[in-house]
């Protein structure tokens, strides 16, 4: 993504994002920001300084675990498993997102709605 | 070693210890999927190890207690404090300057180096940004502590023993020459407590850490 006002706005919800990718089935790094990628249509790009930021303050929270793996090509892999904790807490940001989408949309959006 | 694992290791050369070597080895791997990833999009080689290097560019905000701070920032509230402390001590000193001690002079330019670096460091008005890792200020700010506790022990300790230890010795009552003497005295067992200053100025060290962090999320996209 370029332009930075987009990226300003998406932010936020990066460890949402992460947890929805592993609500699908344990991941790890590079997976992770390839799945996000493509669950936007290839609109997005997670960074890999911010992936990383993410995946330590999450596991921190105990909403996600790791543990390593062995990978395609032979190199060892750190996976990353949701938590029950990480479940909720990801219910819970889908609802709220959901009401502060409605709400800014309500507050920001002029006329024709 | 490959390429990747090399530029890896670089990126942790600042920090060698075992918490670190499992995010090293994590970050390493998943350099490694993206440059295979890359290569199988049809890549060569060589973008390919460069774009994977490019993704990652500093592990600092992922050190466990490093702060992205405003440095100049910080290093100003330090100096103030130290300055602060410094001046204290030379105004509590004043009156030793009767019993002939050169404590108070030196305490004055302490205040004046402090003083001009602290107007110099002022007049600079970059934003600089840098890390500096909380935990490694309050393991130094023990030590800095321990030492002096020790030092102060040592002081009075020897003091007593320059002053009593002969009435001790020889079991004589302690006489003190006059108020002359006494001043003397008690300017030499003051001394010593002065040098807290060093320990206090270094003690506010990782509250201003924190005080200066740059907002840290928002920032690491760039």
């Amino acid at each position: 993504m370029n332009d930075s006002i987009s990226s300003d706005l998406i932010r936020g919800h990066i460890d949402t994002m992460i947890m929805r990718v592993l609500s699908d089935g344990d991941n790890y790094g590079y997976e992770i920001i390839k799945a996000i990628s493509v669950n936007s249509g290839g609109l997005y790009e997670l960074k890999e300084p911010s992936l990383y930021t993410s995946l330590k303050r999450l596991e921190t929270g105990k909403l996600i675990e790791s543990y390593w793996g062995d990978g395609s090509q032979g190199g060892r892999r750190k996976y990353y498993k949701i938590t029950e904790l990480g479940k909720s807490t990801y219910k819970h940001s889908v609802s709220e997102w959901k009401t502060a989408k409605g709400l800014i949309s309500q507050l920001i959006e002029r006329g024709n709605s | 070693m490959s390429e990747l694992k090399s530029y890896v290791n670089g990126l942790f050369a600042k920090y060698k210890n075992s918490q670190t070597d499992e995010l090293k080895a994590e970050i390493l791997s998943n350099l490694e999927a993206k440059k295979a990833d890359l290569i199988e999009s049809g890549l060569d080689e060589e973008t390919a190890i460069q774009k994977a290097k490019n993704s990652i560019t500093s592990v600092a905000h992922l050190i466990d207690g490093n702060r992205e701070v405003f440095i100049n920032q910080y290093r100003l509230d330090c100096l103030q404090q130290a300055l602060i402390y410094l001046a204290v001590a030379w105004i509590v000193t004043i009156p030793f300057m009767v019993v002939g001690s050169f404590v108070n002079l030196y305490l004055l330019c302490a205040v004046i180096v402090v003083g001009i670096v602290y107007l110099c460091k002022r007049a600079d008005k970059r934003e600089k940004r840098g890390y500096l890792n909380v935990r490694y200020y309050n393991k130094i700010k023990q030590i800095v502590w321990l030492f002096w506790a020790i030092f102060f022990i040592i002081s009075i300790l020897a003091l007593t023993g320059m002053y009593f230890g002969s009435n001790l010795w020889f079991s004589r009552p302690i006489k003190i020459d006059g108020p002359y003497n006494f001043a003397l005295m008690l300017a030499r067992y003051f001394t010593p407590l002065v040098t807290i200053v060093l320990p206090l100025s270094i003690n506010s060290l990782p509250k201003y850490i924190i005080k200066n962090e740059v907002n840290s999320d928002a920032e690491q996209e760039k």
